[in-house]
């Protein structure tokens, strides 16, 4: 057999031979060619350490003993669940970076079964493998297990074994996945989470066998692997409870958030919730975090939930609807705060405002843009402010904030609708997208600029003649005028089509600053006999993070 | 991360052009893959580049440590290709967070090679193997860099990893049979 030095090697060599397209490759050494003088380099910010749990303003004293001693507590203190024995094994994989985001809080809840069935082994070499705990909520079967037997030799720098998982339950085949097994001193633990394929019934029994094959040993921090001998099979029964299981729909509510229903089981805690369109970054601003009344977050789970893309909104957007999936929570949670932020988050720290730190610009907070506290027993929601006790702000200024405001032609605008792909034949073969030939594509103001940048497109032939371009504000006042050069048109094409683009940059009246989801017009006339060419009403719905110096 | 390239993002990040653009196109095929992988087009990912590169100058005297350089610049590149992407529509996130590809490995016949048993991958896939195997990100930057979570890297590597050397063996064993 190739050791696996081999097979790296091998795609190595084929990553080195991949051949750069050479429009890129043109591109990229003009760019560099062209790059400015830069500034000297700044006084670089010291680095900030944080110890997140010192900050964090828990009272050990609210955690029930029994969450304690099942769950292990990472997901509270991680310091302080080391120090604890544990009666229970690996549902605490909590960190981050040792468990995807289902039924982390499994074991608080009744009804976990202690396994503890050994896995039959077939030529491990003394490894073996203990199914130590199983439950299932009808909707995922979670299953934890220990790895014992393992050499030094399989210890040694050792970031984690794992072994392909192929399951069934009664008989239905499950999606394969890979378990992967983390070193407690000498003894390895790990958890499986399995989607079923249809919900299970409560009380039914689910007949699971599993083979775990290929396992591999993965170590020097993740840069090498190699193969262990052997596999593992076995088989479970586990009794389906659903018990814990609550969907609530017709929520009483008040404030910016409206909450829909909740759908949570020890699996998964979902939220379908009404916010308020708050224009679009990268993505529609949609960046909900789920804490516990605590101040735990609960970790978001983008697989399973339902976001808004940027085709779901337009200009008349006012509200979103969309479904955010979070991982499970403790047994017995009453009350949960679902928050809204200006900006992703990766890690929220407790008792800290959390930051931002975009590729281009300084760091700053990510302020709450909206909070409501969910009672998952009475069915009510209720705007709240737990945000400032965790050191956080609210986004009073967040219209004004942006120093970027833009529009850009985009694939549910009305005109755009018909077009089943954004190819730009199909563009230009849309009836009235274009008028007199011309649309506008793209639209920028820069604040600290102050500066309008507009793009056109023309539907050949070419432009011959200049154009004055004007725009003004929801009200009518001026807010910049000038020429759009028909001399500026470069011909282009898309799809193999042809058609030609211009533009042109305005600096701005002393108007009053524009927001984030203003409107404005845009109107292009014939300078000689000032008739309309064009006129447009778009609003400045998309932002860009810089900050305002 | 290689001294040298320490060495010249320390001297990038002094306004040296000369060691950023030996940086940039040090990394000029990491940077094509990822654009390629998110938008598929040659122009648009040059676009998507020239934007990063050019925002990269401009900030990499605020990159607080050195040895964060590739994921940086990733980082950077996505939000260009997010943008473009959006734009155009032709791309969403969810394809690189997606529930793992468990259908069958494809049936080889003696012409497949190293190319193509990597080939045949997901191109999210192939990108994880190129960022990890090729430019030396460990799973933890390429999780920071993609936005994804290692966990869901790792298994992706695997993946990756497997796929390819089951078609790889495969390969040999039916030219052993010639």
């Amino acid at each position: 057999m190739k050791n696996n030095q081999d097979y790296q090697g091998k795609i190595y060599a084929y990553f080195a031979k991949e051949e750069v397209p050479d429009a890129l490759h043109h591109r990229l050494e003009e760019t560099c060619r062209c790059l400015e003088e830069r500034p000297q380099e700044e006084k670089m910010p010291t680095a900030r350490r944080r110890y997140w749990w010192k900050g964090f303003g828990v009272a050990f004293a609210t955690v029930t003993a029994a969450f304690v001693l099942l769950c292990g507590v990472n997901a509270v203190n991680p310091v302080f669940a080391e120090s604890i024995p544990l009666i229970g094994k690996a549902f605490r994989f909590y960190n981050g970076d040792k468990k995807t985001m289902v039924g982390t809080y499994v074991g608080t809840y009744d009804g976990v079964a202690e396994v503890n069935a050994q896995a039959t082994p077939e030529s491990t070499q003394g490894l073996s493998l203990v199914l130590n705990e199983s439950y299932s909520d009808g909707e995922y079967v979670h299953l934890t297990f220990t790895m014992e037997g393992a050499s030094q030799q399989v210890l040694e720098d050792l970031y984690y074994v794992a072994g392909k998982v192929n399951a069934t339950a009664n008989g239905q085949e499950l999606d394969e996945t890979y378990l992967l097994l983390y070193p407690e001193g000498d003894t390895l633990l790990g958890a499986l989470s399995l989607p079923l394929k249809d919900n299970v019934s409560d009380g039914e029994t689910l007949n699971l066998s599993y083979q775990v094959s290929e396992i591999s040993r993965c170590f020097n921090n993740g840069g090498d692997h190699e193969e262990l001998p052997g596999a593992f099979q076995g088989q479970v029964s586990v009794t389906v409870d659903t018990s814990h299981n609550k969907t609530l729909n017709q929520f009483e509510n008040n404030g910016d958030i409206q909450i829909n229903w909740v759908e949570a089981t020890p699996s998964y805690t979902k939220i379908n919730y009404t916010i308020p369109f708050w224009g679009i970054s990268t993505m529609p601003v949609n960046f909900p975090q789920l804490y516990l009344t605590d101040g735990t977050n609960i970790q978001m789970n983008m697989e399973l939930s339902d976001l808004v893309l940027h085709e779901d909104v337009s200009e008349d957007t006012e509200t979103i609807t969309a479904t955010a999936c979070f991982d499970s929570l403790p047994s017995s949670t009453e009350e949960v705060v679902l928050r809204f932020f200006e900006e992703q988050i990766d890690q929220p720290q407790p008792g800290e405002a959390p930051m931002f730190y975009p590729p281009s610009g300084k760091e700053y907070e990510v302020r709450v843009l909206a909070e409501s506290t969910i009672d998952l027993d009475t069915g009510e929601a209720r705007s709240s402010q737990t945000y400032l006790d965790a050191g956080m702000h609210y986004a009073d200024d967040y219209r004004q904030r942006f120093e970027i405001l833009q529009w850009f032609m985009y694939i549910n605008d009305p005109d755009m609708a018909q077009l089943g792909q954004t190819a730009w034949k199909n563009v230009i073969a849309i009836p009235e997208l274009f008028q007199n030939g011309n649309s506008l594509w793209s639209f920028q103001y820069n604040k600290v600029q102050g500066q309008f940048q507009l793009h056109f497109v023309t539907d050949g032939p070419a432009p011959e003649k200049d154009l004055s371009v004007a725009i003004t504000d929801q009200d009518g006042n001026n807010l910049a005028q000038g020429s759009l050069s028909a001399a500026s048109a470069e011909e282009t094409s898309a799809g193999g089509d042809a058609y030609y683009e211009w533009g042109t940059t305005l600096d701005a009246s002393e108007v009053k600053d524009l927001q984030l989801m203003d409107f404005v017009t845009v109107t292009l006339t014939d300078p000689d006999s000032g008739e309309t060419v064009y006129q447009r009403t778009i609003r400045l719905i998309w932002r860009d993070w810089e900050q305002l110096q | 991360m290689e001294q040298e390239t320490l060495r010249l993002v320390k001297l990038a990040r002094k306004g040296d052009r000369k060691a950023f653009t030996q940086l940039i196109l040090g990394n000029e095929q990491m940077l094509a893959r990822v654009a390629m992988t998110i938008l598929k087009n040659p122009e648009d990912a040059a676009d998507a580049v020239q934007d990063a590169v050019l925002d990269a100058w401009q900030s990499i005297g605020k990159l607080r440590q050195a040895k964060h350089f590739k994921t940086w610049l990733v980082r950077i590149l996505m939000n260009k290709c997010y943008r473009i992407g959006s734009q155009q529509s032709k791309y969403s996130h969810s394809q690189l967070e997606e529930v793992p590809d468990t259908s069958e490995l494809p049936d080889w016949d003696q012409t497949m090679d190293v190319n193509a048993a990597l080939q045949s991958l997901k191109e999210e896939d192939r990108l994880i193997l190129g960022l990890f195997y090729y430019d030396g990100l460990s799973t933890k930057e390429i999780s920071k860099a993609l936005s994804l979570s290692e966990d869901c890297v790792r298994q992706r590597l695997h993946r990756g990893r497997k796929r390819f050397q089951a078609a790889y063996t495969e390969k040999e064993e039916l030219c052993h049979e010639k």
